[in-house]
């Protein structure tokens, strides 16, 4: 299973990312079910973006729907995510990064409110598009802010200069969770599982914007149990999103 | 399918990884199956040249799949100049690591280094391939030094990173400059562009290991859209041309 797909139009280089490219990449590499959602929904419209992201899990029962709201136009109208959740929505994703607000930031505040009460999971993507810098103290914010959750809160797209923050988090929040996406030291899975937080991890891929083998390489490749490795590559994420 | 990587380095990094050590990086080729890498040392990039370059060379001495990039800083202009004499006669260090902006503060294409090319070209002609950490705006101005150094073979480290389109566009105009592809962010299209604009012949494998698992920039070649025999050069062949593996 793979936790993090998108699908539509990738607009800053040219790369083919439609749905089709999406269902091609999953049928090669032996994907049985993923979590997807349309690019319209972070670039351009969310409420648009999440009709197109139901529409095709609708045509094809792989796809988990992820809704999105973008939080430079969500001011807390109180519906939004029961209303996702209701629409058969399995988890809200949130591009703080990618849309340039902070987590500082009323809405943001508003939706963790609305996101605690309806009990859906949540995953924060920190990297889709590499930058070059590194927005250290994000995961600690989001860290704090949820520590009083049950429900999981998935960090997705963090790369290596963010261990030491999600290794920290990790050991005082049990809500927290991780995707593989960006694990990019040759030691990652390694380096979590020791410390006991192979049921922590699902596997994502970033695809078809990143190159899929790039991600299943390092996890078919790692030095840690086949056990572990099934937990990461579907058993974790059946729980957390309760399929 | 065997690997050569053209750029992976000896020694730690300011990151939380606990594979760092010379019997990691041996046992993590042989998980990939790369047969030969070329190492800089960490040590002699972020800090102490003196230090980084002789540990490097002792590394490489008894292990016949690594070899080395000196690390020079303009900086210190004596010091690597002496660097330059004291190994670059030794056959497994084959050619020049430059860094640029952060570690050493200084343009890429700063006074220093064209000091360096002109040493190298005059009087180690046979070690003429540099490469050059390249992200952002370091791609223009390799490019440009490109075109002062025609004799100089020039890799382009991660493929200009963020600037990647400028820097395929750029390798296809300048004869000596060659695509490196090491990527923590394995963005879809990036091969299978390299390989449409600037050709294939032009690029090579890296890994940035052990910063980076190997699996990050193989996956990107085996996942890219282009024939076996593609993905054979850019993952070997390329590099035992540039580096005279094949004597």
């Amino acid at each position: 299973m793979d936790a993090n797909t998108y699908f539509g139009f990738w607009p800053k280089h040219e790369v083919d990312v439609s749905i089709d490219c999406l269902r091609r990449t999953m049928d090669r590499h032996g994907v049985e079910k993923f979590v997807s959602l349309s690019l319209k929904g972070i670039f351009y419209d969310y409420e648009e973006g999440n009709q197109e992201t139901l529409r095709e899990a609708k045509k094809d029962e792989r796809l988990i729907p992820a809704a999105t709201v973008d939080l430079r136009k969500y001011y807390g109208e109180g519906k939004v995510v029961r209303q996702c959740l209701e629409q058969g929505f399995k988890l809200i994703r949130l591009f703080p990064n990618l849309q340039g607000w902070p987590l500082n930031y009323a809405p943001f505040f508003r939706l963790l409110d609305e996101v605690a009460e309806a009990k859906m999971p949540l995953m924060i993507t920190l990297i889709i598009q590499p930058s070059g810098t590194h927005c250290l103290g994000m995961i600690t914010d989001i860290a704090r802010l949820t520590s009083a959750w049950r429900s999981p809160v998935i960090i997705s797209s963090f790369d290596h200069f963010y261990y030491p923050e999600i290794l920290s988090v990790l050991e005082t929040n049990s809500n927290i969770h991780m995707d593989s996406s960006l694990f990019n030291t040759p030691d990652s899975y390694q380096l979590f599982a020791s410390r006991g937080y192979a049921g922590r991890i699902v596997f994502g891929s970033n695809a078809p914007l990143y190159y899929f083998a790039s991600a299943s390489l390092g996890l078919d490749r790692a030095d840690i149990s086949e056990d572990q490795k099934k937990m990461i590559r579907s058993e974790n994420l059946e729980r957390l999103l309760r399929l | 399918m065997t690997i050569i990587d053209a750029h992976a380095h000896q020694g730690k990094w300011f990151i939380l990884t606990e594979k760092t050590g010379l019997d990691d990086i041996l046992a993590i080729m042989r998980n990939y199956e790369i047969e030969k890498a070329v190492l800089s040392s960490s040590l002699a990039i972020i800090n102490d040249l003196e230090a980084g370059n002789r540990e490097l060379a002792l590394a490489m001495k008894t292990r016949p799949e690594l070899f080395g990039y000196l690390m020079l800083n303009p900086n210190y202009m004596e010091l690597s100049l002496r660097e330059m004499a004291r190994y670059l006669p030794d056959e497994k260090c084959l050619g020049l690591k430059l860094y640029s902006e952060g570690y050493i503060a200084q343009p890429l294409d700063c006074a220093g280094h064209c000091r360096f090319l002109e040493v190298l070209c005059e009087k180690y002609p046979r070690k003429n391939v540099v490469l050059f950490h390249c992200w952002h705006q370091s791609v223009s101005r390799l490019l440009g030094l490109a075109r002062s150094f025609p004799n100089v073979k020039f890799i382009m480290g991660h493929m200009g990173g963020t600037e990647w389109m400028e820097a395929v566009a750029g390798a296809a105009k300048a004869e000596n400059v060659y695509l490196e592809i090491s990527s923590g962010y394995p963005l879809r299209a990036k091969i299978e562009d390299a390989v449409r604009i600037a050709g294939v012949e032009k690029i090579l494998y890296g890994s940035d290991l052990p910063l980076i698992d190997p699996a990050s920039s193989l996956g990107m070649v085996l996942d890219a859209e282009i024939s076996e025999e593609a993905k054979e050069k850019i993952l070997y062949k390329n590099a035992v041309g540039l580096f005279r593996f094949d004597g």
